[in-house]
């Protein structure tokens, strides 16, 4: 009688907050493959701060996980089984054996951030990606890219040419702790500037994502007009800016300077149309009234809601998220979490709070993940940006 | 009530959006995708295709989004039961609560797990053009106001696609007309050809066959022999430029001043012009360097300030100005090549000026073609040999002339890099 249980996989996870980037990352990896009894990894995952010398970085994981796929990148804040390790904090690794999946990953580096190269580089490197695991009865495309390509739903879009509705695509952009100038992503030994990575992950069994924000709206819906690049120019034909400050009744309050402390309180929700919000934070005003979008501008004709939500509301997605990720999957051997950026500067002092009740919520099963720049879960449609949102998926 | 405004916001955003699309003159490809992913954003639908008969009974997909790579090139079934087919017959939507219950679903859309869709015909003026379907993954069905919605902006999309094709179908009838003629000029050019180098060759031959007369009746042959190498010097003077007007006759470039190569080339014509033409120069003060061929360039130069010449019957004025121009100052629709992507920030432009009887539009279609010439003695190489040097030079040209009023020839030719940005 043949044995039909599908084989295990093993997980382990390590972090560190060495400031000698060779010396965390072999410690961070030590700790992550000395939980795989022995059985070499199939995939190791890295999110670090960006203040680290990152060629030493990875040169200290690699020095333990060897040829091992690596993939992963610079973010604001590392999530690993409950741990938050902040800005500066340090480094987390994810070692895991293949078990039942096959993992190949894709990548390129200086991206042009037009549309068309954008979406070139999504069909790409999905199609690399895919090619090298080989066909599989279900799949998912780990997404990892810099955050400062511009419109990265456009890469999105790319991806999903490729995948069509039954391949899972999750993920995060690349962050340098808010501070917009430089964020990297890894594969293998190289650091990607203006980069982009897909894993491709073949299963036997489903996979799914899950995916929640807690904001709620406020105000009217408010037609975009006008939109340029990453920014939106105008809201029912007049400056975006002073139809955004209207509606929070905060009319000529906000300089540039104060205008990412109100607007991170107050993101755009893209109305959609199960009567759920996909959330756009608008990161700084332009001095001729435009709102620049992190990540993905709403498009012309698209009608958009202010929306308001407080450090509860957004924590209390958090057990939300891991019962969906783990509906169909209790068996799950890790759960990889992809939280913003701005979730976490809006929690402020607790921000581990999120960390530890998405541990707490998925009991035993490993959780490890990063604050990023922008999050990629594709639940309904093409829309697969978001910001200011949750998001998980479980292996 | 605040719901019902919602709504109509909604709705009327979603068409702005829409519309935008539809009016954008791009390729009929480019709004086709954009429309489907619009369609795809704005109803949270994972499929959206638009379909059109393959002509053998089943559907093709002429644009989608959320349909995996693998499966964009198979057909959709067009059997007297499917979805597609139906919506066709009735010319309305057919909407699918439960998509994979139902036997009129393509098992395209099962295979990919679509609980609810939409079938709407897309209905241009005179016929229908084909089917768009709406997926999605949920078991959300899609309500009679977006179905309502969806039909508006798709009998909207039938007109732009109807329109397009109209268009595209034009431009595949222009294009096989321009064929036609391109076919026609190589036609007259290799006749031309023929015979030039023909005239020639027999000059060469008969100048030989006297030589040797003269040689067996122990004379000098010295004459017939340099008539033969006159014959042949005019000979291969016609295949060099051919190989100008091919824009391969460019060698030994180098940084030159065309104001000075201008300045050189006008002092010859100078000394052969008619006391009838005033020939006047604007040149700048200071040197314009382009890179190239000093010998095409001086070629081109002589070309034009011949034709201004030839085409003063009588008095007459001639200007040859030079200046600098930046690339964005050139009106590209002008140009004889309207497709030209300019390679430089700024431009020489060399331009010559005659008030002499101009040409008519027909004999300005055709003055590029080699041996094209309304003159008795020309050979009708000159304009298609600047032609090709300008080709060669990455320039561009552009010509205005009207009969009775004149000819202006403007060269636009790239200045090299430093002195642009200088």
């Amino acid at each position: 009688m043949s044995d039909t249980t599908p084989p295990r996989v093993r997980v382990g996870t390590g972090m560190s907050g060495d400031r000698d980037a060779r010396e965390a990352g072999r410690v961070a990896a030590s700790v992550a493959v000395e939980a795989l009894a022995g059985e070499a990894p199939a995939l190791v995952v890295v999110f670090a701060t960006p203040r680290y010398n990152l060629p030493e970085l990875l040169a200290g994981v690699r020095s333990v996980t060897g040829e091992a796929l690596l993939v992963g990148s610079t973010g604001s804040g590392e999530i690993v089984c409950g741990k938050y390790l902040g800005f500066g904090g340090g480094v987390g690794v994810l070692a895991m054996t293949a078990g039942p999946y096959r993992f190949a990953a894709a990548s390129a580096a200086g991206i042009a951030d037009d549309s068309e190269s954008l979406d070139r580089a999504g069909r790409e490197l999905t199609r690399a990606a895919r090619e090298r695991a080989g066909s599989s009865r279900h799949a998912a495309a780990l997404l990892i890219t810099d955050s400062l390509l511009g419109d990265l739903q456009q890469f999105v879009q790319g991806v999903y040419r490729i995948t069509g509705p039954r391949v899972v695509i999750v993920g995060g952009a690349a962050g340098d702790e808010q501070r917009f100038v430089q964020s990297s992503v890894f594969h293998d030994d190289a650091i990607l500037d203006k980069g982009a990575l897909v894993l491709w992950i073949a299963s036997d069994q489903p996979l799914h994502v899950a995916t929640r924000h807690g904001w709620q709206t406020t105000g009217a819906p408010l037609l975009v007009t006008a939109a340029v690049g990453t920014e939106i120019a105008e809201l029912g034909g007049r400056r975006a800016d002073e139809v955004y400050e209207a509606q929070l009744n905060l009319a000529d309050k906000l300089t540039p300077d104060t205008f990412w402390g109100t607007s991170i309180l107050h993101p755009f929700g893209l109305t959609q149309p199960d009567g759920r919000h996909v959330i756009r934070v608008a990161r700084t005003k332009t001095p001729t009234g435009g709102l620049k979008i992190q990540g993905c501008v709403p498009s012309v004709g698209s009608a958009v809601q202010v929306m308001s939500g407080s450090a509860d509301s957004l924590l209390d997605v958090t057990e939300e998220v891991i019962a969906e990720a783990l509906h169909d999957r209790p068996d799950a051997s890790v759960l990889l979490t992809f939280s913003c950026a701005a979730r976490a500067m809006i929690f402020g002092e607790r921000a581990p709070e999120e960390a530890r009740r998405l541990q707490a919520a998925a009991g035993e099963i490993p959780t490890f993940g990063f604050y990023c720049c922008a999050e990629f879960a594709r639940t309904a449609g093409v829309l697969g940006t978001h910001n200011a949102t949750l998001t998980a998926v479980a292996l | 009530m605040i719901e019902k405004y919602r709504t109509a916001v909604q709705d009327m955003t979603r068409l702005n959006r829409l519309f935008a699309i539809l009016s954008d003159p791009a390729s009929l490809d480019v709004v086709v995708d954009r429309v489907v992913i619009a369609l795809s954003e704005m109803f949270a639908a994972d499929v959206v295709a638009l379909l059109t008969p393959d002509g053998h009974g089943d559907f093709t997909t002429v644009g989608a989004i959320g349909l995996p790579e693998e499966l964009r090139g198979r057909p959709f079934s067009g059997c007297d039961t499917c979805c597609a087919a139906a919506a066709i017959r009735s010319r309305a939507p057919i909407l699918v609560a439960d998509a994979m219950r139902d036997p009129g679903m393509d098992p395209i859309l099962t295979g990919l797990e679509i609980q609810t869709a939409a079938w709407l015909p897309v209905l241009g003026a005179r016929e229908i053009l084909g089917v768009l379907v709406v997926g999605r993954g949920q078991p959300l069905p899609f309500s009679l106001s977006d179905t309502d919605l969806i039909m508006t902006m798709t009998q909207r999309v039938g007109l732009v696609l109807e329109s397009a094709r109209a268009d595209e179908e034009r431009v595949r009838l222009e294009f096989r007309l321009r064929q036609a003629e391109k076919a026609e000029s190589l036609g007259r050019m290799a006749g031309a050809i023929a015979h030039q180098l023909n005239n020639k060759l027999t000059g060469v031959m008969g100048s030989l066959e006297l030589a040797l007369n003269e040689v067996a009746a122990g004379g000098d042959p010295r004459v017939e022999i340099s008539h033969a190498q006159v014959a042949a010097r005019q000979a291969s003077r016609i295949g060099q430029q051919m190989l100008a007007y091919l824009g391969h006759g460019s060698r030994g470039r180098q940084d030159l001043d065309i104001v000075a190569l201008c300045r050189d080339a006008i002092q010859e014509v100078e000394l052969s012009l008619r006391a009838e033409i005033l020939l006047r120069t604007v040149f700048p003060h200071r040197p314009l360097i382009v890179r190239g061929s000093s010998a095409d360039i001086h070629q081109l130069l002589t070309n034009l300030a011949t034709n201004a010449v030839e085409a003063i019957v009588r008095e007459g004025e001639i200007v040859v100005a030079v200046r600098e121009m930046p690339a964005n100052e050139i009106v590209r629709s002008s140009l004889l090549h309207c497709d030209w992507i300019p390679g430089s920030r700024t431009y020489a432009c060399l331009e010559v000026s005659d008030t002499g009887w101009g040409m008519d539009a027909e004999v300005l279609k055709n003055a590029f073609d080699p041996f094209f010439t309304t003159k008795f003695t020309g050979r009708g190489l000159g304009l298609p040999v600047v032609h090709g040097v300008v080709r060669a030079h990455d320039g561009a040209l552009e010509v205005n002339s009207s009969p009775g009023v004149g000819t202006t020839v403007r060269v636009f030719l790239p200045l090299v890099e430093e002195q642009a940005t200088a």
